[in-house]
């Protein structure tokens, strides 16, 4: 085969795939590539102009795009070749491993035992030692089959194969057209804070921003957008949520109404844009509880927050999918239902803070080394189903054996504001723990211990999650 | 692009291309002629009023007979702007229209003119087929009926499906189906491309396509016998020999203008909502599934796109306003469910646009084409959903009713330097390579849509380039896709308008 091989491809450059490819080539992986669709490496922070970042990962705090080249510098020092402007069109994973996938799909336990396990088990047997670096082909990963993806870069198309692949291509905002929102549809004026944010960075808001804005959502991000456009020269004048209150810091909503006077209308729902001449006029909000309807006069709508996963190469690829986040199902290592394939980031759990990030692609290199010596792919998850209010927790499956997720918690969402949580995780009847999890606010994180991740019952039904 | 013109351009003076509106915002190119010169005192062959695919359809066909200076003038700032934006995008073979009116005959052949069209400028064609699905009784009782109105409209294809045969063709269709009619001629098609053909190659002929440029009022010249018309726009008065009026929704506005008095034909524009799914959901759909018309009701359809997505609609709402293209939360919400219910899985998929286009709908029920001999004066009206597949037919009929001669035929004059051949268009469609699988195309820029940087400069450069994001959605696709610009409208505004980024400089 011609085209350039890696032992681990990493798709997504930004901090999640940045660290997981640094951490990767730390503990000994071979030839890693990060591949990135933009210009340049980074993600997110790059175009988030604000302080903040890397406490938890890097344990200093600096700017969004000082963050990003951060994280790009240390990739490139540890030898990880970042390949930008390169996008994945396509890819084939090399074997079906029906077993790994079953037992996600069905969430039943299968221990089917199969040839290609043995195999594996055996190379691992061979395996080198944690300081010698790890190629696939050294290892005996040729058992593994290789991944092939067809990529387009400014020179055209071409291919690249992997031992491994791991997805981290992040979130999106739901734009306008998702949400439903109906109304006219001007030319300008309607965007998402992510479009806000990379149009500031290039000082080029007078594009689509005017002087008066209708955030929609009220979660921390929606606040930076206030933020970015204050800097535009733009005046939020107002931020409708469909939950009964904000859901940023107290701290923040207070600065915003101090210093910019933002009312937040909760409860409310933006159905509809009016717009004349290609330029918003307003927007029409109503009340979810009265029924009443109003118009804000604006020039200016930014949508914010209501994530959802950049999955397309995930579903292409046919990797079970977490109905909950909308991301590939994934245990604490990164393992998804496809052999050879591991998911990290804000794919996985959309969205979390850019560190949170960082540190999750980081936790996943030990078992993408692991699978790189030739290590069993895992055929006995046990998935994590949560009940309503949570919306869906991550890691979405367990698999004994592999150690704690990162920052040994799982993360989650509710849907709707619960002032003194109560959980208690179950399997097939049997409590495994409790926890007291306080306020939980929807749109943010929802934390829970995972220590309980080691007295799951690898043979029994899935564990649950529940709220009292 | 391949065609460059020599024989173009009068050049009398810059072309002012100012809006009727313009907001202290955004992005709006009116700083450059394009290509567009402003005839000065030239007196035309025809004038064509409206830029939609039947008028630059029209101008195309004038372009090619012995007719030496043709125009188009649209009042939008962009052709391509009005109803041909939304669009079902359907090549219809016709066979469900009303047996012997005008609209059968054009549809019919319009199917074979614009599929072979397609085929030589490369504008996406999917040959998917249609099913009708019949979904209760009253539904299946109706389905002979349409198959004889096909047969009669000529069209003999067609073939009753049971029940286990539609889902065999369309395993993901909800429960409920209880037959169908299979319509393999049916097709999709890519819906804005058509327009920038047809203007490309008459511009290529010579013609003159005048954005921005609205018509105020319509004078005849000389006092006894007609010498002509005069055309006064904002920018000027233009004259012509001939009068085309393809003004769509605003033709009756403008035959007021032609012919003083209470309006002919009232012409009312019909609303139809669209929702676009995800390109994610396209494995679930392999034909387009139609719905079957009956007394009471029409339905929706559920399509794929050559772009890859799914589409469900449209609503059919009358209005009065002409310029009303809004959604609606009960259309959008009315089509969410039907599009619920004929693809269940559709639930599990995310919207990746909605739209709204207004159809022009006449009381006649039919198409409208008046052709004046002695006044010189044609118009077209009524030209419903259909007029995509139609155009290049009801084009060809106008020309003959005109009484002109295509000039590559004998007994024509010939077009200075010969005819143009067609344009090659960019292919925006998946079922063909696209720009992005070619080697050397440089980076993609818009990543849902992938779209290349090259892409989007050459419709920047092209002989009628967009004037804004819109226009360079519909011509290059950028911006369309599931993510809405949430990633790259900062980089493609930055490519439109370098100027923008400098701004700063001065503030």
């Amino acid at each position: 085969m011609s085209s350039p091989t890696f032992d681990v491809v990493v798709i997504g450059g930004g901090p999640a795939g940045l660290a997981a490819a640094t951490a990767l080539r730390q503990q000994g992986a071979g030839r890693v590539a990060v591949l990135e669709r933009e210009r340049e490496a980074g993600g997110t922070p790059r175009h988030s102009d604000h302080t903040g970042f890397g406490l938890r990962d890097l344990h200093r705090v600096m700017s969004g795009p000082r963050y990003a080249s951060t994280l790009v510098a240390r990739a490139r020092q540890w030898g990880v070749d970042i390949l930008c402007a390169t996008t994945v069109t396509g890819w084939e994973p090399g074997e079906a491993p029906e077993a790994g996938s079953a037992s996600h799909t069905c969430g039943a336990v299968d221990a089917t035992p199969d040839t290609a396990t043995a195999a594996h088990l055996s190379a691992a047997s061979g395996a080198a030692g944690e300081a010698a670096p790890v190629a696939a082909a050294d290892a005996g990963g040729a058992a593994h089959g290789n991944h092939r993806l067809t990529i387009a870069s400014a020179d055209g198309p071409s291919e690249l194969t992997a031992t491994a692949v791991v997805l981290a291509t992040g979130c999106r905002e739901r734009p306008r057209a998702a949400r439903l929102v109906a109304g006219d549809r001007p030319g300008r004026g309607v965007l998402t804070t992510g479009a806000l944010q990379q149009l500031a960075m290039k000082e080029m808001t007078a594009a689509q921003v005017g002087r008066r804005a209708v955030v929609v959502g009220a979660e921390h991000v929606s606040f930076s957008a206030v933020m970015t456009l204050a800097h535009a020269g733009c005046r939020t004048v107002a931020l409708v949520t469909e939950h009964r209150s904000h859901q940023t810091f107290p701290v923040v909503r207070a600065a915003a109404a101090l210093r910019w006077r933002v009312p937040v209308h909760t409860g409310s729902r933006v159905v509809s844009l009016v717009g004349g001449h290609g330029v918003v006029e307003a927007v029409e909000i109503v009340d979810m509880g009265t029924g009443r309807a109003r118009r804000i006069d604006c020039d200016t709508v930014v949508f914010s927050g209501d994530w959802i996963p950049d999955h397309e190469l995930a579903r292409v690829g046919g990797l079970t999918i977490d109905p909950g986040s909308g991301g590939p199902l994934a245990d604490q290592g990164g393992h998804t239902s496809r052999e050879g394939v591991f998911a990290v980031g804000n794919l996985v759990h959309p969205a979390e803070a850019a560190d949170v990030c960082s540190l999750a692609g980081r936790a996943s290199a030990p078992a993408v080394v692991a699978y790189l010596r030739g290590g069993a792919w895992p055929t006995v998850t046990v998935p994590i189903v949560c009940d309503s209010p949570l919306l869906w927790v991550a890691p979405g499956a367990v698999t004994l054996g592999l150690g704690p997720p990162p920052r040994h918690r799982l993360v989650g969402r509710v849907g709707h504001l619960v002032r003194s949580a109560r959980l208690v995780v179950e399997q097939d009847g049997h409590p495994l723990d409790r926890q007291s999890l306080g306020r939980l606010v929807p749109t943010r994180p929802v934390e829970i211990d995972a220590g309980w991740l080691a007295g799951v019952d690898p043979t029994a039904g899935p564990v649950t999650l529940r709220l009292r | 692009m391949a065609i460059r013109l020599s024989h173009f351009s009068f050049c009398s003076r810059p072309f002012p291309m100012t809006l009727p509106s313009r907001a202290g915002f955004g992005w709006v190119r009116d700083d450059v002629s394009m290509g567009e010169t402003w005839p000065g005192t030239e007196r035309f062959d025809a004038v064509v009023i409206g830029g939609g695919v039947v008028g630059t359809a029209v101008l195309r066909a004038l372009s090619r007979t012995t007719m030496r200076r043709v125009a188009l003038v649209e009042a939008a700032p962009d052709i391509g702007s009005g109803t041909s934006v939304v669009d079902t995008a359907i090549l219809h073979t016709g066979f469900d229209t009303t047996p012997g009116t005008l609209e059968a005959r054009l549809v019919a052949w319009g199917y074979e003119l614009l599929g072979d069209y397609a085929r030589a400028t490369g504008i996406a064609v999917e040959r998917t087929g249609a099913v009708l699905v019949a979904w209760d009784d009253e539904q299946v009782e109706w389905l002979p009926s349409l198959r004889e109105r096909a047969e009669a409209n000529g069209y003999h294809a067609c073939r009753a499906l049971t029940t286990a045969e539609v889902f065999e063709r369309e395993p993901h269709l909800g429960p409920g189906a209880l037959g169908g009619l299979a319509v393999p001629g049916e097709a999709i098609i890519d819906p804005y491309t058509p327009v920038f053909a047809f203007a490309t190659e008459a511009v290529s002929n010579g013609a003159q396509v005048l954005r921005s440029t609205p018509v105020l009022a319509v004078n005849t010249l000389g006092a006894n016998g007609h010498m002509g018309w005069e055309l006064e726009t904002p920018h000027g008065v233009i004259t012509t020999d001939w009068l085309v009026n393809a003004a769509g929704l605003h033709a009756d506005e403008i035959d007021r203008m032609v012919t003083p008095g209470p309006a002919p034909l009232p012409v009312t524009p019909r609303r139809g909502e669209l929702v676009v799914y995800d390109k994610l959901a396209r494995p679930l759909l392999r034909h387009i599934v139609l719905p079957v018309p009956t007394a009471v009701t029409t339905g929706v359809l559920v399509s794929p796109t050559v772009f890859g997505n799914v589409m469900v609609g449209p609503t059919a709402e009358d209005l009065t306003d002409n310029d009303d293209r809004s959604t609606t939360e009960c259309g959008l919400a009315a089509l969410v469910a039907e599009a619920r219910r004929i693809l269940p899985a559709l639930a599990h998929e995310e919207i990746t646009a909605t739209d709204a286009g207004l159809r022009a709908v006449t009381e006649l029920g039919d198409y409208q084409i008046t052709v004046e001999r002695d006044r010189r004066y044609a118009c077209l009206a009524g030209i419903r959903s259909t007029g995509l597949t139609a155009s290049m037919a009801i084009a060809e009929h106008l020309v003959a009713e005109m009484g002109l001669h295509d000039a590559a035929q004998p007994g024509g004059l010939g077009a200075p330097g010969g005819l143009a051949a067609p344009p090659t268009m960019a292919n925006l469609g998946e079922a063909a390579a696209r720009r992005y699988q070619a080697s050397g195309c440089g980076p993609i820029m818009c990543h849902c849509e992938r779209v290349t940087r090259s892409e989007i400069l050459d419709a920047l450069a092209s002989d009628l380039p967009p004037v804004d994001l819109d226009g360079l959605r519909r011509r290059t696709r950028a911006l369309a896709g599931r993510c809405q610009g949430d990633f790259c409208l900062a980089e493609v505004t930055a490519l439109l308008d370098p100027s923008l980024s400098l701004a700063r400089a001065s503030r």
